[in-house]
């Protein structure tokens, strides 16, 4: 008759998980048969899971993240031609006239906190706006 | 059936449908091991959607050096452990030093609620255990991954991973068979 310890147990199951030794003592037998529904226990799927639209909600979230960054991507970009478009003018109402250049510049250096806190407006409106949308997903 | 290649390169193409089918096949393999290491019931489901979504973020870089289900389930156990890690979970700092001396502490009112049930007390009893010996479990029993697998997911040996598995499970055997015989005496 075999003697077999818990590691040759469980190898020996793991090899041949329907493993049913005839030459094993009773006590291993026993040892055996408790390892057998301990590794049925084991496989043994949780019987909480996740819900039926896990795969959509991803979905959704995903598409939400990744309209987000083309949005962003899209408002860096237009800010930026405005921003290139401005200095351009500037530049251009220099070439043309040194004296009207002057006079946007000194209109520009007196409305600064003004233009600058509509600069902030639009931003913030545009953040809120895709924080809202968010939200909604 | 679902052929990865095809499904990996659709989705780097930017089709969501596509990923949705990705999610839908691994969806369970992410659940079982957020569901073992991860003891915030409420917060699983989010956990695995980050998964998903770190899944979406990481693809370019999947090189198919590995099978894309070993390469999920690190992203996975990965998650899962800094998640631990970040809540600071309570269970985490209860084990000993060396996990090798690991025994279950006596009784609590929740285990001995539970008991009737075999299946749910191994999994409480799994939920004791420290999160080398849940996650050898998980990977090994209920995903099914082999040894080598696990040593790519975890980055633990493969000889110490089957040491875990074996001390696990061995453990439990004998935690249940003291069960049992204290309520037959």
């Amino acid at each position: 008759m075999k003697k077999l310890n818990d590691d040759a147990l469980q190898e020996l199951l793991s090899n041949n998980p329907s493993s049913n030794e005839d030459n094993l003592s009773v006590k291993d037998a026993d040892n055996l048969l408790a390892y057998q529904n301990l590794f049925k226990i084991l496989e043994t799927e949780p019987a909480q899971g996740l819900s039926f639209s896990f795969a959509s909600n991803v979905r959704r979230k995903l598409q939400g993240r990744l309209n987000r960054k083309s949005d962003m991507r899209f408002n860096m970009m237009a800010a930026s031609i405005f921003i290139l478009c401005l200095l351009l003018g500037y530049g251009l109402l220099q070439l043309i006239s040194q004296t009207a250049a002057d006079l946007v510049w000194s209109m520009v250096v007196e409305f600064k906190w003004l233009l600058l806190s509509l600069t902030c407006l639009f931003f913030g409106i545009l953040l809120t706006d895709q924080q809202l949308t968010e939200r909604e997903y | 059936m679902f052929d990865e290649n095809a499904i990996v390169n659709r989705v780097l193409n930017k089709d969501l449908r596509a990923f949705e089918l990705l999610v839908k096949q691994y969806e369970q393999l992410v659940f079982f091991v957020i569901h073992r290491l991860v003891q915030d019931k409420q917060n699983k489901e989010d956990i695995c959607q980050e998964v998903f979504i770190k899944i979406h973020q990481s693809l370019p870089s999947f090189r198919f050096q590995s099978k894309l289900s070993t390469w999920i389930a690190r992203i996975a156990y990965l998650t899962a452990v800094n998640y631990v890690k970040s809540t600071k979970n309570r269970l985490s700092h209860d084990y000993p030093e060396n996990i090798d001396n690991y025994h279950f502490t006596d009784e609590n009112p929740e285990g001995e609620l539970i008991k009737k049930n075999t299946s749910a007390y191994v999994n409480h009893l799994i939920s004791q255990m420290p999160h080398h010996y849940k996650t050898v479990l998980t990977l090994y029993h209920l995903n099914e991954f082999s040894l080598a697998e696990i040593k790519d997911i975890t980055g633990i040996p493969e000889g110490t991973a089957k040491s875990y598995l074996f001390r696990a499970r061995k453990l439990l055997k004998e935690k249940i068979e003291k069960d049992l015989r204290r309520e037959n005496t």
